[in-house]
């Protein structure tokens, strides 16, 4: 392989060994070329200053604010869309349109009005047995089995916990999952943006931290929002990642093992 | 002499400064903005986390600051520069606000210590935290190239043993990779143009 590459009508150092050299590994750099090539110098510095600013710490994790956080803020926005710049908002819905029961897990992104009945629950003030609360109604009311709420119940569902969905190597796809309670049973609203067209299909988990088990909830498709009832009586507080996967239509039940998307369920 | 315009098309952002901008005009700024949450409140929250110590404050900083964005989203403006500093820039003035509340209260924080106590120290945590959003968002194998390279500080003839990887792949990434977190930082630091409230 070449030690040089040429640019114009210089021959500047080899990118990949200069990179290698920012690192502090020993290269076989051309050295002379190096000592009198501005560029080539300017090149180097930058790509050190990047490896000095990564070293001078431990290894930093990124990691997400809690799911009210986003909550809050888009009922924020949606205060400010209408009653500030009304130029802006989007087309109101009208009343013939509005279908109270389906659309009210999603209503956040709407426009105000319909955002003020206290559909967004403020999740951080909820005290911490809603897991147990859950659990419970699953068992009690979860025996009708596959029937979804927004089909049977007039009751307004309330958010018990929820995942931001954040997107895994190689696919653009996020999204949001929320856990519903009613007094019909417990389920799972999956909205999704992003994900790729597929000839086969998506499908929701719910796994255990360590992904030693799992629950398949059903499918979803791309850019849709589904809404999934949850089995009975499952423990939330141990099968609390949501997890979306890709699968074809080869019989196979189980999981393909090519995640898309995951989180991490919280009150 | 900057070479940032062409290196900036290496970074392919879902939720773009430019694009931000457009659907301000079009009157679809809510739902973008969503895109740039999404995008970008994971490095918010880590800052603040680094600079509070702790996880509550940094959740209510977060809200603040896209609070604090959404409020003056009229006044950015992506020719001046790009989205991620631009938060960075509220970010910084934020957790300023928080250290002000502690100082007025004389509270003590639950939690960690926080790494840092002022605004020069900031520089610092921002600096780290940029490149580790990035990391973040390699993929792999690159990812693990770079964590490898960068933090175990392992050579690339040892990074291809223990991963059984052929020399000349793990160079080309730690190439492109490194190109790819220098123009990150670059494009968030070079540009203090938009000043936000």
């Amino acid at each position: 392989m070449s030690q040089e590459t040429t640019r114009g009508d210089h021959t500047h150092c080899d990118p990949e060994e200069l990179a290698l050299a920012a690192l502090g590994e020993r290269t076989d750099i051309d050295t002379d070329h190096l000592a009198t090539c501005d560029t080539c110098q300017a090149d180097l510095a930058s790509l050190r200053r990047i490896v000095r600013i990564t070293r001078s710490g431990d290894a930093a994790d990124v990691s997400s604010p809690a799911p009210w956080v986003w909550e809050e803020i888009s009922t924020e926005i949606s205060a400010d869309a209408t009653s500030q710049r009304p130029q802006d908002a989007r087309t109101p819905v009208s009343a013939g349109q509005q279908s109270p029961i389906a659309e009210s897990p999603t209503t956040e992104q709407g426009p105000a009005g319909s955002d003020d009945t206290g559909v967004v629950v403020p999740l951080r003030r909820r005290s911490a047995p809603w897991l147990a609360a859950a659990a419970a109604v699953g068992v009690l009311f979860g025996a009708i089995g596959g029937v979804v709420w927004t089909q049977g119940s007039n009751t307004e569902p309330t958010v018990v916990a929820q995942a931001s969905l954040e997107p895994l190597p190689g696919f653009p796809s996020r999204g949001i999952a929320r856990v519903q309670s009613t007094d019909v049973g417990d389920s799972v609203t999956v909205d999704l943006q992003g994900l790729p067209a597929t000839e086969g299909y998506y499908e929701v988990w719910l796994l255990t931290e360590d992904a030693s088990a799992m629950v398949s909830l059903g499918a979803v498709g791309p850019g849709e929002t589904s809404t999934l009832p949850l089995p009975p009586g499952i423990a939330l507080d141990r099968f609390r990642i949501v997890d979306i996967s890709a699968e074809e239509f080869d019989g196979d039940p189980t999981h393909s093992t090519i995640s898309v998307a995951r989180g991490d369920l919280q009150a | 002499m900057s070479a940032q315009p062409e290196r900036r098309r290496e970074l392919d952002d879902s939720a773009s400064g430019r694009d931000f901008a457009s659907a301000l005009a079009n009157g679809d700024g809510d739902v973008a903005f969503e895109e740039v949450y999404r995008r970008w409140s994971p490095l918010v929250y880590s800052v603040a986390r680094r600079a509070l110590g702790d996880g509550h404050e940094a959740d209510d900083v977060t809200q603040r600051v896209f609070i604090s964005a959404w409020r003056s989203r009229n006044s950015y403006d992506p020719a001046a520069g790009s989205l991620p500093g631009w938060l960075m820039t509220i970010t910084r003035r934020r957790i300023a606000d928080r250290w002000a509340e502690r100082a007025r209260d004389r509270s003590v924080p639950d939690g960690d210590p926080p790494e840092v106590g002022s605004a020069a120290g900031l520089d610092g945590v921002v600096d780290r935290m940029v490149i580790a959003d990035e990391l973040a968002r390699l993929g792999e194998p690159p990812g693990q190239i770079m964590r490898l390279a960068l933090y175990e500080e392992l050579t690339h003839t040892e990074i291809a043993e223990r991963l059984d990887l052929p020399l000349g792949t793990v160079k080309s990434h730690i190439r492109r990779s490194l190109n790819r977190l220098r123009t990150r930082w670059e494009v968030i630091h070079d540009e203090p143009g938009n000043d936000p409230r």
